[in-house]
């Protein structure tokens, strides 16, 4: 017995944790194109977009010039428009990957080959995690600078260099990398840990599961206690935590500007956001070692 | 080859005859099978009324009398308002989740079956690929009916109980029966069912199933991100917003507009859907042309999505 073991244990390589993490991540990027493809085909289209609209518009911004103040928001507003649906499409493309998730590989039957590998449950689970709270906002980052950079290069073609002097792009694009990562990454943790439990857990209909009974406990306190509690902390998960009140909702151009990291790292609601993200992982890696193909 | 090997074997075996299968005996066993595989479809609604009923009943037990007195103390008009409003809430809640379970339903249809390969297995039946679409596409209607059924029910039961506490309390059950007419809230809902939810979206069904037959990955990114992206890109381009117009028409239904036509009213009374009734206008419905060109629509997504079928196998 022992001898067995030992030669199991020797003939198999060691492959270090952290190699097996950034092995599985990547394949979770091979398997799921649309995580890549997403960001880069509607920054395509936002520079096809803008291409046109410097061709048809740049007459107009010679002839007639507005006052600075005008000018201001006037210049901005497509370089927030762009990075607001950037961001919103790779939103779509991360709910619906951490939804499919621990789901898709059940449903095809692949599980029975990945659970055949020497990758724990553990680290499997962290991987799919980190697509939607590392790697797409910081993709959709790139993505978003790269296609700024281009409307940029399109707008000084169009407009001359006094487009320049009305753009603060290096804020701006400090204000979108701290919206993405902490927001749509670390204040979302919970969601996403909710996501991908919801996907390990459901035999059919994983979206479902995941949104009917949030919907079901918000109705059910209204008409049981004609109070929406529930509700409110759901708002709050969702859109605060940027300045901390759950007033401020984060909509808006102001969202880009603020970057009180330190202020950010100190709220305790982002804390238990991450235990409750952390409950959901470790039950999904719980259902992963129980639940076999559906 | 491999006629060869069988010509011998199939001149000993008399010919089979296939047994002949109507086309509506077999679209019903299609639609059974869709019911018996998506358990959801009728689940879902189910377990939303049942937990409506759990919450209404711990709010008229926990709060006893309580928040009928409140009730019974306002003004008629505003009394109207207070107590419809957990019916209203009741069926809101209800057809939400029957609409977000058809809108799911629709994009799993065909590309699930796909997925999990169990396509190979229903091709090999003699139905035929439209047969298959029309009963997948009938499901979603199908279930907008039966949770209007369940709404129903749902809203019977909660009067029931509501009188039965308010006579146990001592506080006379007229005033519920008075303010709420449930019979006219039900005409209101079937009229709202049959003209929005069954004939507006049908297109919307129709592109989802269509969307769910083409894509090879991520069906819901491929229903939704076109959408969104044209609009977008137009508003970029040529900072104009038709697209964006036409979609929300295409959801809001040609009701809306009607609505508009009061809206103090309906902001007032504290729900719209009380005042539906007097803006109840089958003959204006039936005459939009955007009603008819939906359906048409409609009807080429389905034909789409069951030629492509023929052709796709197993992903």
């Amino acid at each position: 017995m022992t001898t067995g073991a030992t030669t199991l244990s020797a003939s198999t390589p060691r492959v270090s944790a952290w190699r097996q993490f950034s092995w599985s991540v990547r394949r979770e990027i091979w398997e799921n194109r649309s995580i890549y493809l997403v960001p880069l085909g509607v920054g395509v289209l936002i520079v096809i977009a803008t291409a046109i609209n410097v061709m048809q518009m740049a007459p107009r911004l010679h002839t007639a010039p507005l006052d600075p103040v005008q000018q201001h928001p006037a210049v901005e507003a497509p370089f927030i428009f762009a990075s607001l649906l950037l961001m919103f499409s790779t939103m779509v493309v991360s709910v619906f990957y951490s939804v499919d998730a621990l789901y898709g590989e059940r449903r095809d039957r692949s599980v029975m080959f990945w659970k055949s590998m020497p990758v724990s449950d553990t680290i499997t689970v962290l991987a799919k995690l980190s697509i939607p709270m590392l790697m797409l906002p910081l993709l959709t980052f790139a993505v978003t600078f790269a296609t700024q950079f281009f409307m940029l290069l399109l707008g000084l073609m169009g407009a001359g260099t006094r487009l320049w002097a009305h753009l603060g792009l290096l804020q701006m694009w400090w204000g979108e990398f701290f919206h993405l990562v902490a927001f749509h990454g670390i204040w979302w943790a919970p969601f996403w840990g909710w996501f991908l439990l919801a996907s390990a857990w459901a035999r059919r209909a994983p979206l479902l599961w995941s949104t009917l009974p949030p919907l079901a406990i918000g109705f059910g306190e209204k008409i049981a206690f004609g109070t929406s509690h529930f509700a409110n902390w759901l708002l709050f998960r969702f859109v605060g935590g940027m300045n901390g009140p759950p007033q401020a909702y984060p909509m808006s151009t102001g969202m880009l500007m603020s970057g009180n990291a330190l202020g950010f790292f100190l709220n305790i609601h982002l804390w238990t956001g991450f235990a409750m993200c952390a409950v959901f992982l470790a039950l999904a890696v719980r259902l992963r070692q129980q639940r076999g193909p559906v | 080859m491999n006629t060869q090997s069988s010509t011998p074997e199939s001149s000993a075996i008399p010919p089979i005859v296939p047994v002949v299968i109507s086309p509506v005996r077999l679209l019903y066993w299609s639609i059974q099978r869709e019911l018996w595989e998506n358990r959801s479809i009728y689940i879902a609604p189910l377990a939303a009324a049942s937990f409506l009923l759990v919450g209404f009943l711990i709010g008229i037990i926990a709060l006893p009398g309580h928040r009928m007195a409140t009730v019974l103390s306002l003004p008629p008009a505003k009394q109207q308002a207070a107590i419809a409003l957990p019916y209203e809430i009741a069926e809101g809640l209800i057809m939400a989740t029957a609409f977000f379970v058809g809108l799911y339903y629709c994009l799993d249809a065909l590309h699930g079956e796909r997925r999990d390969r169990s396509i190979l297995f229903w091709k090999s039946l003699p139905v035929s690929d439209l047969t298959t679409v029309l009963s997948k596409a009938s499901v979603p209607f199908l279930l907008i009916l039966l949770s209007f059924a369940i709404t129903v029910a749902t809203q019977f039961i909660m009067l029931l109980l509501s009188s039965a506490v308010t006579l146990g309390s001592g506080l006379s059950a007229a005033v519920v029966w008075r303010q709420l007419s449930l019979s006219r809230l039900w005409l209101m809902l079937l009229y709202h069912v049959v003209t929005v939810h069954v004939l507006w979206y049908a297109p919307l069904y129709g592109w989802l199933l269509l969307v769910s037959a083409w894509a090879r990955r991520a069906a819901f990114l491929w229903a939704v991100l076109p959408l969104l992206a044209i609009g977008f890109v137009e508003k970029i381009a040529f900072n104009t917003t038709h697209f964006a117009h036409w979609l929300a028409y295409r959801f809001s239904g040609p009701e809306a507009f009607n609505f508009s036509a009061s809206p103090g009213v309906s902001a007032e009374a504290g729900g719209m859907s009380m005042n539906m009734i007097t803006s109840l206008n089958p003959g204006k419905f039936f005459s939009t042309p955007g009603l008819w060109i939906g359906l048409a629509v409609a009807a080429a997504f389905l034909y789409a999505a069951a030629r492509l079928r023929r052709y796709r196998g197993p992903i």
